[in-house]
């Protein structure tokens, strides 16, 4: 038993001193069959001093326990199981010492082989060190021998470089030559300009002089050939701008420059603008579809538009390069200012130049720049002006305003808008935008001129032949003539009216409705609506004028006067300035303010209520009723000095027959044949009261009377029954002597009829009755104000026919047959007066005055007629 | 005493149609009208109107056959012409007489005494110096304005005659006669005449136009064709201003001509509602103008803007101190009606300014009323501050 035991130990120690520097050998034991055999005991892990696996076990008591408790069977059958146990676990240690010994061997080995190897070890090291220092002398000794050299390397580098440059100038006079004859006249240029300074700072040197002159004499040359390509009569304006730039690059004067580039360019763009102008056109049809404008042409026959295109892109692109470039070298200052604007904005320049004429300036003298500019504005400004001359030409108005189409011209004006974007030097130069703007305004009052002015001129028209022929034509009847004056006036309304509401809205609208971007702005079109309000108001005045300057020219009348209208056509003319300020313009005014004001916006518009003449009322823009009621007005005002006009030619022209009909020579020759006592009314008296009745059928016409009704039965109808001879005289004037006898009987029985009146004037009244008359009757305005109306116009031609019968017979001295031959007429023209008059009073007062100042004016002593 | 606005009226007892300032008599207001009856015999006033007093006196002449026109002398106070119209049972003549009136001294002696009514009763007589009777068909005889007395001209229904004194002024004779006949014997006959002041050329009124006239060679002038629209009544010729005229119709306008350009009027006055019979510049301040029409009416006109006085009243401008506060007060003169004077009832035919006083007028109606007016005061004050 001893030597198992002895054996662990052994190895034991050897692991113990080898395990620090091997690998651990790790110690198996045989669990499995001690566990086995321990069975019993593994339930119980407290500390239980009778388990015999357990730590705590304690043999003594364990032995006393079992002797106390077993029989001895049993604890023999103990016995034998502890000393087979016994037996087992010493045989299990015995492997597991063999098992482990070779680990322990080896173990050992291993220390005793390291323990030798680590003897060496320290010696190497130091001999690594030794080396590496050794190393690094080695190379600072190779770096310090190879420094001096590398400078010289360097230094023959840029002596390279050097040598190449100066080859490249030696080469220069060759590479230009080569240049002008293979005509690369930029790329000649663009060489010079690299080296010409460099040739000029080392011009002191021969060699270079000489390369110097060299170049010089051929870029000399090149600048010659420059100058044929830009003279030349083919030249176009971008190469004559690259011709310049090349020019200005070469330093030539700046100021000949200038000058020798604006003429130039002057001369090619007068040229281009009539090539253009000439080649507009002939222009195909589809030229628009090739560009790239995206208008759609509805008709083909819109070629104004066509031809506008031509033109901005041929000439005024043209002339928009010119002038950005010339601003650009000759006036701008240079560079920095021009750098920061012009990026973006010369799209059209080849991009080879472009950067040549970005920075391409000139400095000229603050005076010459002025001369320069001042030359400049003005070419520039002509130029301009006849391109602006060939846009009004397109956008003329055709000869009949109705055909024209608004739509076309506004297109074009929205082009020219564009235009005037697109040219931001020309707008900058010479404010080319501010006079497109000018010529789209100068359009838009155009077209309200002459759509309005259109209508005043064939109103006047309409006029002027109906005139005509009232004089020439001849009526069968006095119902056809009133037919026909009547058709005229309702014919000419209704034209007007439709025109106005019609045509002319019709083209105003289709301005303001176009969906062009020109009148896209609220602003702008506001503005077009002011500018055509204006214009129509304008038209107003201007038809009213007219019509009162066709009625009473301003004097004097023609040195050998044209017939003058006919009286009538004042009267119509009154007579529809009447309807004009009753219901025309506030129509017209209102369909205009529907259509072109209240459908853009209803919420800001405040209608204003306007009443017409018949008390309709009417809602019409605040913008509008102003006007209309302005013009209403005025056209009430006119009606009523034309209808006095009227009166008064008419008036005049009946008095004229009284004029001379007493004096003593014209009785004397017209009454001889008459019996002692004059029976009968003179005959001019029948003719003025035969024309006064065409007077009042013609007022009746147009003013018309309360019983229009009756109009178309005879006129017979309405005189007094008593009197007959009425119809008689007025349907044929060449049997007037005939009824005399009714006259005489129809006077006396009208006076008798009327007691108050009949005391006839001339049988008895004194100086003193008449005074005392006149103190008591109103004064009477001759040519006063006329009342609209049938009865007063009638009554204001009685009062000038009578006056001036009473100023006649003042003038005359009569006898006292001639006395009482007034006598009679002025009996009958009471009688056939009365009935066109209201107020009696008037006629009796002027008759009256008639008998005193012709009881005056009778030499013999006055003989009044009896009245029987 | 404050007569401002108040006017005086002298009546006649007869109906007139004419009347003239009696222009040689400057010391005095006075003026001749003379009376147109058939039934009595006529007579010629002398009127005076004295300012002070306010009051009018008169002295009446004899002149049996009514008087159609008037015309004084320029030079000498004491003669006029007078056309009259006599008449037998066929036919009317027109005629002319050169008058004096030789005891003018005594009625002023008289007066001065005071032992008479300033209205003399008794007709005196006139002392005919010559009669014109050729044509019968005399309308109106005018004077030299420039009181040259060795010519004057009558004016007939279709002629116009220049006659020349003798050198006693006894008689006269036709040096030239211009017939305006023509072959319709119906054309009205010349209406009236007035003699330039600047030259000598006389401008004629026919049917409707104005016709200049130049004395010398008797060749026309200047031709206002259709001056008016129906007669032309009544002519004047601006006195300060060459080339003006105004003339007047029976289409109640009156019209001022430049008779340099005579295609345009260079101004036209319509307030006038019928025929205008008479106009008349006055004489030293021809802005104010004078018209009367059968509308009874007498309108007092400022036509300053065309008259002599235009430029007058730009430079005032310039003028510095009070006179230009003055007239700020006052307003400068302008065109239009100054005053309209409605006295009379009847037709006025005859307006004339007096040759003494600027501020004074007088105009006559048919019914015999002859009103002495001044102009406004106010008027004046613009006029000559």
């Amino acid at each position: 038993m001893t030597t198992p035991q002895q054996v662990p130990t052994s190895p034991s120690k050897s692991s113990a001193s080898t395990s620090k520097s091997m690998k651990p050998i790790t110690l198996t034991l045989p669990r499995k069959s001690r566990t086995k055999s321990h069975g019993i005991g593994t339930g119980g892990k407290n500390s239980d001093p009778l388990d015999i696996d357990n730590s705590a076990f304690e043999a003594e008591h364990y032995c006393n326990v079992l002797l106390t408790e077993k029989h001895l069977s049993e604890l023999i059958q103990r016995d034998n199981d502890l000393s087979t146990e016994i037996r087992q676990l010493d045989g299990d240690m015995k492997t597991l010492v063999y098992e482990n010994y070779n680990k322990f061997i080896s173990a050992t080995d291993t220390i005793r082989k390291m323990k030798s190897n680590v003897e060496s070890m320290e010696s190497e090291m130091d001999q690594l060190s030794k080396s590496i220092s050794n190393i690094s002398n080695v190379t600072s000794l190779v770096n310090d021998a190879l420094g001096p050299k590398r400078e010289k390397i360097r230094q023959l580098t840029g002596v390279h470089d050097l040598l190449k440059k100066i080859q490249f100038i030696f080469e220069l006079p060759t590479r230009l030559k080569l240049c002008l004859d293979q005509e690369s006249y930029a790329q000649a240029v663009r060489y010079y300009a690299k080296t010409s300074r460099l040739l000029e700072h080392y011009r002191s040197l021969s060699v270079f002089s000489s390369i110097e002159s060299e170049c010089k004499e051929i870029i000399d040359k090149v600048s010659k050939k420059i100058r044929e390509n830009m003279t030349s009569e083919n030249a176009t304006g971008s190469e004559i701008t690259d011709c310049i730039v090349l020019l200005i690059s070469l330093k030539e004067p700046p100021q000949q420059l200038a000058k020798e580039y604006l003429d130039l360019q002057e001369t090619f763009l007068s040229k281009l603008l009539v090539a253009t102008i000439d080649e507009m056109p002939k222009i195909p049809a589809d030229y628009l579809l090739k560009s790239s404008e995206d208008y759609q042409l509805t008709t083909s026959d819109e070629r104004a538009i066509i031809e506008l295109t031509y033109l901005n892109e041929k000439f005024l692109k043209e002339l928009n390069k010119f002038v950005e470039s010339f601003n650009g070298f000759f006036l701008q200052p240079p560079k920095e200012c021009r750098d920061t604007k012009s990026p973006g904005k010369s799209p059209a320049k080849s991009p080879k130049n472009n950067d040549l004429i970005r920075y391409v300036s000139t400095t000229l003298d603050v005076e010459v720049k002025e001369l320069v500019r001042k030359e400049f504005l003005e070419f520039i400004g002509a130029i301009t002006s006849e391109y602006l001359t060939i846009v009004d030409g397109l956008l003329e108005f055709p000869n009949n305003i109705l055909d024209f189409k608004p739509e076309t011209h506004i297109k074009l004006l929205n082009k020219l808008n564009f235009a005037a974007l697109s040219c931001a030097s020309l707008s900058s130069v010479i404010k080319f935008d501010e006079r497109i703007k000018e010529v789209i305004s100068t359009w838009e009052t155009g077209i309200g001129k002459r759509l309005f002015g259109n209508a005043e001129k064939e109103l006047i028209e309409k006029f002027v032949e109906f005139s005509e022929k009232q004089k020439t034509k001849v009526f069968s009847s006095s119902q056809q003539r009133f037919k026909y004056v009547q058709t005229f006036v309702l014919d000419t309304e209704t034209w007007l009216t439709t025109y106005l509401t019609k045509d002319c809205l019709r083209i105003i609208e289709e301005c303001v409705k176009t969906e062009v971007p020109m009148f896209e702005n609220k602003d702008d079109v506001e503005k077009f609506l002011k500018k055509i309000q204006a214009e129509f108001r304008e038209f107003w005045y201007s038809i009213i004028n007219s019509m009162m300057k066709y009625v009473s020219p301003i004097n004097p009348y023609p040195i050998n006067p044209q017939d003058p209208p006919p009286p009538i056509t004042s009267l119509i003319m009154s007579r529809m300035l009447l309807d004009f300020g009753e219901i025309i313009v506030t129509q017209v005014y209102t369909s205009f303010s529907d259509r072109l004001y209240t459908s853009r916006d209803n919420r800001n518009r405040f209608a204003v209520d306007v009443y017409g003449g018949y008390g309709e009322r009417h809602a019409i823009s605040k913008e509008l009723a102003q006007d209309v009621r302005e013009i209403v007005g005025v056209c009430k005002d006119i009606a009523q000095r034309i209808l006095e006009r009227y009166v008064e030619i008419v008036g005049n022209r009946i008095s004229m027959n009284i004029r001379g009909i007493y004096t003593m020579k014209s009785s004397i020759t017209n009454l001889t044949d008459v019996p002692s006592r004059p029976t009968s009314v003179s005959k001019i008296w029948n003719v003025i009261i035969t024309e006064l009745t065409l007077i009042e059928k013609e007022v009746v016409m147009l003013y018309g009377t309360e019983e229009e009704n009756n109009l178309d039965d005879q006129d017979s109808n309405s005189l007094p029954s008593t009197d007959q001879n009425s119809t008689a005289n007025q349907d044929n004037s060449n049997t007037i002597r005939a009824p005399y006898a009714h006259s005489n009987s129809s006077y006396s029985s009208i006076n008798s009829n009327r007691p108050k009146s009949s005391n006839p004037f001339f049988a008895s009244f004194t100086h003193l009755t008449s005074h005392i008359d006149k103190l008591f009757s109103d004064r009477i305005e001759i040519f006063g104000i006329v009342e609209i109306g049938k009865p007063g116009i009638i009554m204001g031609v009685i009062k000038i026919l009578l006056k001036a019968w009473i100023e006649t017979v003042r003038m005359q001295t009569l006898t006292n047959k001639i006395f009482q031959q007034i006598q009679v007429d002025s009996e009958f023209v009471r009688l056939k007066l009365w009935k066109y008059i209201e107020d009696e009073r008037i006629l009796n007062t002027m008759l009256q005055e008639l008998a005193s100042s012709a009881f005056r004016r009778c030499a013999e002593d006055p003989l009044p007629l009896e009245n029987t | 005493m404050d007569n401002e606005g108040r006017s005086c009226v002298y009546g006649l007892r007869h109906q007139a149609r004419c009347l003239t300032a009696v222009i040689a008599e400057t010391e005095q207001n006075k003026f001749l009208v003379g009376s147109q009856t058939l039934k009595r015999d006529n007579e010629i006033h002398l009127i005076n109107f004295n300012e002070d007093e306010f009051e009018i006196t008169s002295t009446i002449y004899q002149h049996l056959e009514e008087v159609w026109d008037i015309a004084a002398c320029p030079a000498k106070s004491d003669l006029f012409f007078t056309c009259y119209k006599t008449f037998d049972s066929i036919s009317s003549r027109t005629k002319a007489k050169l008058w004096r009136m030789n005891n003018s001294d005594v009625i002023s002696e008289d007066f001065e005494k005071g032992s008479r009514p300033p209205r003399s009763t008794s007709h005196l007589p006139l002392e005919c110096i010559f009669e014109i009777k050729e044509d019968d068909t005399i309308k109106k005889v005018l004077w030299d304005p420039k009181k040259d007395l060795t010519k004057f001209v009558s004016i007939h229904d279709s002629s116009l005659r220049i006659w020349e004194f003798d050198e006693q002024m006894t008689s006269a004779k036709t040096s030239h006669t211009v017939d305006f006949s023509s072959m319709n014997e119906s054309l009205p006959p010349l209406t009236t005449g007035v003699w330039n002041p600047h030259q000598p050329e006389v401008a004629i009124g026919k049917e409707c136009y104005v016709q200049g006239l130049d004395l010398r060679s008797q060749s026309q002038t200047f031709n206002i064709n259709g001056a008016h629209s129906v007669l032309v009544h009544a002519l004047d010729y601006n006195p300060n201003k060459p080339y003006q005229i105004a003339s007047a119709g029976d289409d109640c306008k009156i019209r001022f001509w430049d008779l340099r350009n005579t295609t345009n009027c260079l101004k036209q006055i319509s307030d006038h509602t019928h025929w205008v019979w008479a106009i008349a510049y006055n004489r030293f301040h021809d802005q104010l103008f004078l018209s009367s029409s059968s509308d009874c009416q007498v309108n007092l006109q400022s036509i300053v803007s065309i008259s002599s006085g235009a430029f007058q009243y730009d430079e005032r401008e310039n003028d510095d101190g009070s006179e230009y506060e003055y007239h700020d007060q006052l307003g400068k003169p302008t065109d239009g009606l100054v005053r309209a004077y409605d006295q009379h009832e009847d037709s006025v035919y005859a307006v004339a300014w007096s040759a003494c006083d600027p501020w004074v007028f007088c105009s006559l109606s048919y019914d015999g009323r002859a009103v002495i007016n001044r102009v406004p005061k106010e008027e004046k004050y613009k006029i000559i501050l």
